[in-house]
């Protein structure tokens, strides 16, 4: 009984997970590094 | 009925794995924790399902997954070269047979670990792993802390799921597998962005963590009592008030403590009195015999070396009868102890070699995420998920590394993923301060999306990488 519910909960919010996964594009690309990441260099006024 | 169960769920996640490759990655990883095989009775246990999701997981990840982002890192090459060395060991072990049974399963988690982090080049990907080993090993968790809460429990008789003391299903391999999880289920709760934040995601969370505490408590494993001390400990550092974490500590052990079992405190006990112990002072004993084998096989006699020691071990009984202690020592044999601690485990198995390898993996690791928790004290808003991410895997690594001084576990395969976890942070925090570093003048100055003047925060983590 218990272990039952242990594996039917866990393992329904792994299903919901890899679904919700599944629609995720940023699981494969991201977004490009925000500019603030850029450290100071060429035209950059540096870290202020 | 727990077998279709078992046999649908993995049917559905592998069809939702067809469109994206990287889930079936984790489908291994939840097998290799949950061991769905080892659950079933007649249906999944038939079938080499490990070996035939590895196989699955790596080529769909050669021949469908892109491999834009993904960095070799030179921890890599240290577990290859661990794995060339037990591969070494076996060949030449005194027990060629045993060795080989341990080998079986070793090169699978040390493989794995060495190709996780090729896989893991986005912040959601990482997130899912810990979302996954959290998730299955909370199915351990959660039946071994109901039992523990429903009187179903006691040393060495706590059933995690199945009648199987082997591999994370072992009491105090488990125990401290559990802890070792909790600082990543509080930083998924926090920071996670497939189940964001909520009243529902805190409530799960926070039943896990318990579920996760009461494991010791359940499996009467000293072991994970002293880990949960540790994590205690390290919840100080970054706690802003620390009068009033320790006062919610205190609160916590005041309110359990009547709740404990008298068994678990009997047991928790020999922790101080450990002389009395027999398991303690077999353990004491085997210690020694590893040191000595050592010295007289510094390249390790491969696993299962163990198997030979002979042990002349004293018991000391400590008798109290009317207020009158006396000792009382009652020397005894003891043959093919294991070695009950990763360090010795090493030692013993791999050589000095190995253990130096080993040491260095676990060093390195731990270094880094240091560095990376310093590193990102103060950042932008989109990188506020790092220092925690690296603060829950560092307490998570120390966590094991406290376990390892009283169970075999050098080679757990969770640990392993624990270990991809951080080289793969590392590499992908890395990799985007590269990028960004890089990215070309034309699209800075042509896309008009930054410059000097309207940069809004310009908060870069202060210390370079080699800092």
């Amino acid at each position: 009984m218990i272990d039952g519910f242990a594996i039917v909960l866990t393992h329904t919010l792994l299903l919901i997970a890899f679904w919700l996964l599944r629609e995720r594009d940023d699981l494969d690309d991201e977004a490009p590094p925000a500019e603030h990441h850029r450290p100071a260099g060429f035209g950059w006024r540096g870290e202020g | 009925m727990r077998d279709v169960f078992l046999l649908g769920f993995l049917l559905a996640i592998l069809f939702l794995s067809l469109k994206r490759p990287f889930l079936l990655i984790l489908t291994y990883c939840y097998v290799d924790i949950v061991a769905p095989q080892r659950l079933s009775f007649f249906l999944l246990n038939k079938v080499p399902l490990s070996l035939i999701v590895f196989g699955l997981a790596v080529v769909s990840w050669l021949v469908a997954d892109s491999k834009k982002g993904t960095r070799f890192d030179h921890l890599q090459v240290v577990l290859l070269a661990l794995l060339a060395y037990c591969g070494i060991s076996t060949l030449n072990a005194d027990f060629p047979v045993e060795a080989l049974e341990k080998w079986s399963w070793v090169w699978k988690a040390l493989l794995w670990s060495m190709f996780l982090p090729l896989a893991l080049r986005t912040r959601l990907r990482i997130e899912s792993l810990a979302l996954v080993m959290v998730l299955s090993a909370g199915t351990l968790a959660i039946a071994g802390g109901l039992k523990t809460a429903t009187g179903g429990s006691g040393y060495g008789s706590l059933q995690l799921l199945i009648d199987d003391n082997s591999g994370l299903f072992e009491g105090s391999i488990f125990s401290t597998v559990a802890i070792a999880i909790i600082p990543l289920i509080l930083w998924l709760a926090r920071h996670g962005t497939i189940y964001r934040t909520s009243i529902y995601v805190w409530g799960f969370a926070i039943a896990l963590v318990f579920a996760c505490l009461l494991i010791p408590v359940g499996t009467q494993a000293r072991t994970g009592l002293v880990c949960a001390a540790l994590l205690a400990l390290l919840g100080l550092r970054d706690s802003k008030r620390r009068m009033a974490y320790i006062g919610g500590i205190a609160a916590v052990g005041l309110i359990a403590l009547p709740l404990i079992p008298a068994a678990f405190s009997a047991r928790m006990d020999t922790i101080t009195n450990y002389q009395s112990d027999e398991s303690a002072s077999t353990r004491v004993a085997v210690w020694g015999w590893t040191w000595n084998y050592a010295l007289d096989h510094p390249m390790g006699g491969g696993f299962e070396v163990y198997r030979q020691n002979r042990l002349q071990v004293n018991k000391v009984i400590v008798r109290n009868s009317g207020g009158q202690v006396t000792r009382e020592i009652v020397p005894y044999t003891d043959r093919g102890r294991a070695f009950h601690n990763s360090y010795f485990e090493m030692l013993g198995e791999q050589g000095f070699p190995g253990l130096i390898i080993w040491l260095y993996l676990q060093t390195v690791c731990l270094i880094r995420m240091e560095k990376l928790r310093r590193r990102y004290r103060t950042c932008v808003f989109e990188d506020e998920w790092i220092r925690p991410l690296a603060t829950a895997l560092q307490a998570g690594h120390l966590v094991y590394l406290l376990g390892a001084m009283f169970v075999g576990i050098a080679f757990q395969p969770f640990i392993y993923m624990l270990i991809a976890l951080q080289i793969g942070l590392h590499t992908y925090v890395k990799r985007r301060e590269e990028e960004a570093r890089w990215r070309p003048i034309t699209v800075e100055v042509g896309g008009g999306v930054s410059g000097p003047d309207n940069d809004p925060v310009p908060a870069l983590p202060a210390a370079g990488w080699g800092k």
